[in-house]
């Protein structure tokens, strides 16, 4: 390319003998969008930490207009222009906007911060962006897409070259979506160089000018966007084609295992009534924050509703904590897997045990040691999960082992009914697949799974049937062909109209 | 705190202020000019170690080593005026850089080693007291008369000290809250990764907050004193819980991020008022630690509260 703005010359990096970051070499011009694309693992976060300084290459060097920027220090990275804005928000909420946009270079006045100066520029940046917000609001009080928008006037406040950006649009509505995209074509359009990383094909397709595959450390390749489609990529992403994304759907469910009737929380909730059938996966989605997360969470005992009667197998199901509905055969998957799936620093086999430790007794109780090496043994090769030993912490497994993880925790209850949030959230293509499989053979035995999704084809592959949520209720019930993108849009666009964010 | 939510962050002291006038409708004697200079003498140090408690607390540590600096300075006044009276001024400003040293280990060992800021002053204020004890085993010594003034200096009901104290807290404030390096403090206390990636010098500053609590410490060792007028090895002990439980109840959170100096400088007199109340009633002083525990107690279950309420 003629205008090498940011290149990456044989970049090499290996943490404990093992290649994270293999040779690779790849450019971006400036005022250019390139996304990045590559399964967990595949090096994609390495290579921004390199960039970013957080670690430095072992071989191979990073330059920026010409001059070296690998071995810089993070806060020389930031003076330089690079800035990464992380899944998780590098703000302090007790501190207001404009104290966060210019922390650690403060305007000042005989030594004071000037208060007044560091609003007057604060209110500039935000301003150019199109978004106003008060610079003397805490960020505490922000939501996350007002704190994303922070974040991004903290990068402008720098001289801002190279803006890394990290599955930024995970936590986002879709209106939240389409206004970071114009700021981040207005970065563009000012000569900003953007690395976006996302699995979100759409996103990818709607919003980059190029995209630069990684597998397993490499550069696999970079192509224009006009010039690939989704399933090429997804082929360069795994080196394989997929035949059949979706597993086939159950041909035959039955009887009703849950029942759910009348439950009703505040302003969040309101849904008459919800059944899950043997065999049977129900998605359960709608736009973001209307009520998903609060339903599933009740479901499991991990929030109280104010009323509603829940069924299990016709038994009144105790919904007063997880302990009482995992005891009677819910399990749940949570959608935040390292906050409240896994304790990252326990052992993989620990994590595995840990919600039926209970079956395994001896004497009412000691754990009997070998059933309990015995289970997990079953379990990780059940699940396909790997790791190098079930001794290994928790936190040294991909995204998508580490779902497994949970999946053979709770799975070790022997549930009648599986509640999972965002079941596949953040993890590669190839994990997908293997948690579809996982999902479809247990709704074989007769489990019966109520799984909620942002990711419409996700929702469409996996569900025998569809409940669209707007503002708390049932929206729309589409079952088989019924369940198109375009329907449960238009359910959940047409009843969310006029709802407060 | 209950319907005072427009008075919005003092709505805590305001809160403070209010049971210390309950206090004094109950007990009307606490009123006159005597006992008032009282409570206030005996809430000084308490107000001057709340306050680097507080600081620490900001950073999201703690300070537990305050009770053993405070003790420390003590016997080294007491001790060294009794032998050598006309050096008074060079002794204490050498108790005050013992502070600031005591301190500054802390600091180092849990910003630059990164040790638990929890164990480390336990075990620096263990190693503190022991020092202390082997200066001076049973309470002696004696201050010179100059000295002893500080503490017994008044404007009618109010002690002079009181009012630097209180000078002294307005300009610590100003610190915070209006230079860069008192702001990186909150940024530490709210998210120390950000602040490091800001290109803030965390450590440094957190090595400061230490050396500063280890200096107020002193001070407030220095104080008793001037006070009592004689060295006690043991006397600063009760002061890393209260210092903790003025710190929480004036509104300072023990997850970091948060500061209230003048929710520590009233809950520092409302602990002292509750001790002389209770002293008053004749209550023994075995069952005023059990209060204090529940007081503290209290005080964190509040904080608690704030804290979830802010998150829901």
């Amino acid at each position: 390319m003629a205008d090498d703005f940011l290149e990456f010359r044989d970049v090499s990096k290996s943490f404990r003998g093992t290649p994270a970051v293999d040779h690779v070499s790849m450019a971006v011009p400036r005022g250019h969008i390139r996304a990045i694309l590559g399964e967990n693992g595949a090096g994609k976060s390495t290579l921004i930490k390199m960039l970013c300084g957080v670690y430095a290459p072992d071989s191979g060097e990073i330059l920026l207009e010409g001059r070296r920027v690998n071995n810089l220090a993070p806060a020389s990275a930031l003076r330089t222009g690079i800035v990464a804005i992380y899944q998780e928000f590098n703000l302090v909420p007790q501190l207001t906007v404009a104290q966060n946009i210019f922390l650690g270079r403060f305007p000042t006045r005989w030594g004071r911060i000037d208060n007044a100066e560091s609003k007057r520029r604060s209110l500039a940046i935000l301003d150019s962006l199109g978004i106003p917000i008060d610079p003397d609001r805490p960020v505490a009080d922000l939501n996350v897409a007002e704190q994303q928008t922070v974040e991004i006037a903290k990068a402008l406040s720098h001289d801002l070259k190279v803006l890394v950006m990290d599955e930024p649009t995970a936590a986002l509505k879709d209106a939240e979506i389409a206004a970071l995209f114009t700021v981040i074509r207005s970065l563009r359009a000012r000569g900003v160089c953007i690395l976006y990383i996302s699995h979100r094909m759409s996103e990818i397709f709607a919003l980059a000018d190029s995209v630069s595959v990684l597998k397993d450390g490499r550069h696999v390749g970079t192509r224009g966007v006009s010039e690939v489609d989704r399933d090429t990529l997804v082929r360069m992403m795994i080196g394989r084609e997929l035949a059949n994304y979706y597993p086939a759907k159950a041909t035959q469910v039955g009887d009703v295992v849950l029942a759910a009737k009348d439950l009703r929380l505040r302003n969040t909730l309101d849904i008459e009534s919800l059944q899950v059938r043997r065999g049977e996966i129900v998605g359960i989605t709608g736009l973001e924050g209307q009520g998903q997360r609060e339903l599933v969470r009740a479901l499991c005992g991990a929030i109280a509703l104010d009323t509603g009667e829940v069924r299990l197998d016709g038994n009144r199901l105790d919904l007063s904590s997880p302990s009482a509905t995992i005891a009677a055969g819910v399990g749940f998957i949570p959608d935040d897997r390292k906050g409240e799936g896994l304790a990252l620093v326990r052992s993989c086999g620990e994590n595995i045990a840990l919600e039926s430790l209970d079956q395994r007794r001896r004497a009412g109780i000691f754990i009997d040691g070998r059933k309990e090496r015995t289970f997990i043994g079953r379990m990780i090769e059940a699940l396909h999960i790997r790791l190098a030993s079930s001794q290994q912490p928790a936190m040294d497994l991909s995204g998508g082992n580490q779902q497994k993880l949970v999946l053979a925790k709770v799975l070790g209850i022997g549930p009648k009914v599986l509640i999972m949030a965002e079941p596949t959230r953040g993890i590669d293509v190839g994990a997908k697949r293997e948690i579809y499989n996982i999902m479809r053979d247990l709704t074989a035995r007769g489990v019966g799974i109520l799984m909620t999704s942002g990711e419409l084809p996700e929702i469409i592959g996996m569900s025998d049937r569809v409940l669209v949520i707007a503002r708390g209720r049932v929206a729309a019930e589409l079952d088989g062909a019924a369940a198109t993108e375009e329907n449960i849009m238009q359910a959940a666009i047409l009843e969310s109209v006029g709802a407060p964010a | 705190m209950i319907g005072l939510g427009f008075l919005g962050k003092a709505a805590n002291t305001v809160f403070l202020l209010g049971l210390i006038v309950v206090a004094a409708v109950i007990e009307p004697t606490i009123l006159n000019e005597r006992a008032l200079r009282n409570i206030l003498t005996s809430a000084n140090p308490l107000m001057i170690v709340a306050a680097g408690q507080a600081l620490a607390m900001l950073t999201g540590g703690i300070d537990l080593s305050v009770a053993s600096v405070m003790s420390l300075a003590n016997v080294i006044a007491a001790s060294a005026m009794q032998k050598s009276p006309e050096y008074a001024a060079l002794i204490v400003l050498g108790c005050v850089l013992a502070g600031i040293g005591v301190g500054a280990l802390n600091g180092w060992l849990v910003s630059y080693v990164r040790l638990n800021p929890f164990i480390i002053t336990l075990a620096i204020g263990m190693a503190v007291q022991g020092l202390t004890l082997e200066i001076m085993n049973v309470p002696s010594g004696l201050v010179t008369s100059g000295f002893r003034l500080l503490a017994r200096t008044a404007f009618g009901p109010v002690p002079v000290a009181t009012i630097v104290i209180g000078a002294a807290f307005v300009v610590l404030a100003t610190l915070l809250r209006q230079t860069p390096h008192g702001v990186a403090i909150f940024a530490i206390g709210g998210n120390e990764a950000s602040a490091r990636m800001s290109g803030l010098p965390t450590r440094r500053l957190k090595l400061a907050v230490y050396a500063a609590s280890g200096m107020l410490s002193a001070c407030a060792g220095l104080f008793l004193a001037s006070r009592v007028g004689s060295g006690d090895p043991l006397i600063g002990d009760p002061y890393s819980m209260d210092s903790i439980t003025a710190a929480v109840l004036g509104g300072t959170s023990l997850i970091g991020g948060v500061i209230n100096l003048a929710g520590a400088l009233v809950a520092s007199v409302l602990l002292a008022l509750i001790n002389t109340l209770l002293n008053l009633k004749g209550i023994s002083p075995f069952f005023q630690w059990i209060v204090k525990g529940a007081i503290l107690i209290a005080a964190l279950s509040l904080d608690l509260l704030r804290h979830q309420r802010r998150s829901s």
